[in-house]
């Protein structure tokens, strides 16, 4: 082989090379369905993303397997909920992942809502945060400027597309808020009553101007006691509630005997922990149902 | 006689064993909500002519105007919870400079509260009054 031809194959090597380079995707592990829809919406065609949490499953009931673990560590970034979410297994992960692998729980980048002892719910224990940031716009709005940021830091090179990209995401947000509180307004303010199967909405109801009774705890693996439920049956017959409301991840049958007893009906089910099959594929499908359902069953 | 005698003893017992078996018919209570109707005065002014608003109420459409002066008043007989209401307001200006629109809301007791909208020829937005704000 002569110097003109070695040279050749250099340039060719090095065009390869270079074209590969430039096409690098960010691969992203999502463990949350909103996370994941914020990743692919902000990062685009230059990022990929693995969902780990598939749509309509429990994120609280959720047990790393030794697949999701490989999928994590093949990653450049995994991005978590956050505020406890990952608690039970989020040291084995951190153990598991090599270093080059960045873990950003997302949601303990904004500010939280908590749920204390003094609210008679949750006797000898300590404040816990709430988890449940996505429920509210405003708190998805600050997620996506923190996926954001993670990229551009990760990736230098679409800074421009990801700041596009993250805008855009950021006016639809706006637009389905402005749409929910327009919703929100058909809704007399004193019937702004809203009783779940567990403790998901606090955000919403801040944002929006509702009060909640949960049957459950911040999490689904709490079982209600008697004299929790006898206090929702009386509050909702005090309070006059229409309608009380199921979860898309969780058995209804609780639910179900506390309207047999306090008069309210089935309001329909919501998407509380996340996206899920049906209207809610998108967050704005899922926010848009939530929403509508909420609203038309407790006029 | 005997067996009669059973049979009228065991027909009086069915009466208070009825009693304590049967779910108890209590009325039900009724709702403890905040909701009296009340006149309700609104006074609403716009810095820009012509101006053209409408105000929405529970979902229906509660003043619908084309101001051709700045300010304008009326009564309506609402319900105003403890809770306060939602208007939603939605305003257009012939001007596309920047304009806005107050909105006062009096009570029979005197309590007035207002808000403010601006906007360059339109604005859109979920007004909320409190008589706590």
């Amino acid at each position: 082989m002569g110097l003109q031809s070695g040279c050749k194959v250099f340039c060719v090597c090095f065009l390869l090379f270079s074209t590969a380079k430039l096409q690098a995707q960010i691969k992203v592990a999502s463990f949350s369905t909103v996370l994941s829809e914020i990743a692919e919406k902000v990062g685009g065609k230059n990022v990929t993303v693995t969902s780990l949490i598939k749509p309509g499953q429990d994120p609280h009931e959720y047990q790393l397997t030794p697949g999701d673990l490989s999928a994590a560590s093949a990653s450049d970034l995994v991005l978590l909920s956050g505020k406890g979410m990952e608690a039970t297994y989020l040291v084995n992960l951190r153990d598991a992942l090599l270093k080059r692998v960045q873990v950003l729980a997302v949601g303990d980048q904004i500010p939280s809502l908590t749920k204390g002892a003094d609210e008679g719910k949750e006797p000898g224990k300590e404040e816990t945060e709430d988890p449940h940031w996505w429920n509210s716009i405003s708190e998805t709005e600050k997620a996506t400027v923190v996926v954001r940021d993670a990229f551009v830091h990760l990736d230098g090179q679409h800074i421009a597309d990801y700041q596009a990209s993250a805008t855009a995401y950021l006016a639809a947000l706006r637009e389905l808020d402005s749409w929910v509180k327009r919703k929100v307004a058909e809704l007399p303010r004193n019937q702004r009553t809203l009783v779940t199967s567990h403790d998901a909405f606090q955000y919403f109801a801040k944002d929006y101007g509702f009060q909640i009774d949960s049957i459950e705890g911040l999490t689904t693996d709490q079982e209600p006691s008697v004299g929790h439920v006898t206090a929702i049956i009386a509050e909702i017959k005090k309070q006059g509630v229409k309608a009380i409301f199921l979860e898309n991840t969780l058995n209804p049958k609780v639910s179900v005997e506390i309207t047999r007893e306090s008069g309210a009906r089935i309001g329909g089910s919501l998407y509380a922990d996340g996206l899920g099959p049906g209207d809610g594929e998108t967050y704005a499908g899922m926010f848009q149902h939530n929403v509508t359902t909420i609203v038309d069953a407790l006029k | 006689m005997q067996a009669g005698l059973v049979v009228a003893a065991l027909l009086l017992l069915l009466i208070p064993l009825h009693r304590l078996t049967q779910r108890e018919q209590r009325p039900p209570e009724p709702p403890v909500v905040s909701s009296a109707s009340k006149q309700v005065h609104l006074a609403v002014r716009t810095t820009a002519l012509p101006c053209r608003f409408q105000i929405t109420f529970l979902g229906k459409t509660l003043w619908v105007e084309d101001a051709s002066t700045p300010e304008l008043a009326k009564d309506f007989d609402i319900n105003f919870p403890k809770e306060g209401i939602d208007l939603v307001v939605d305003v257009t200006w012939e001007t596309k400079a920047l304009a806005a629109l107050e909105i006062t809301v009096s009570l029979p007791d005197g309590n007035a509260m207002n808000k403010t909208l601006w906007g360059q020829g339109t604005a859109n937005e979920v007004l909320t009054f409190r008589e706590d704000e």
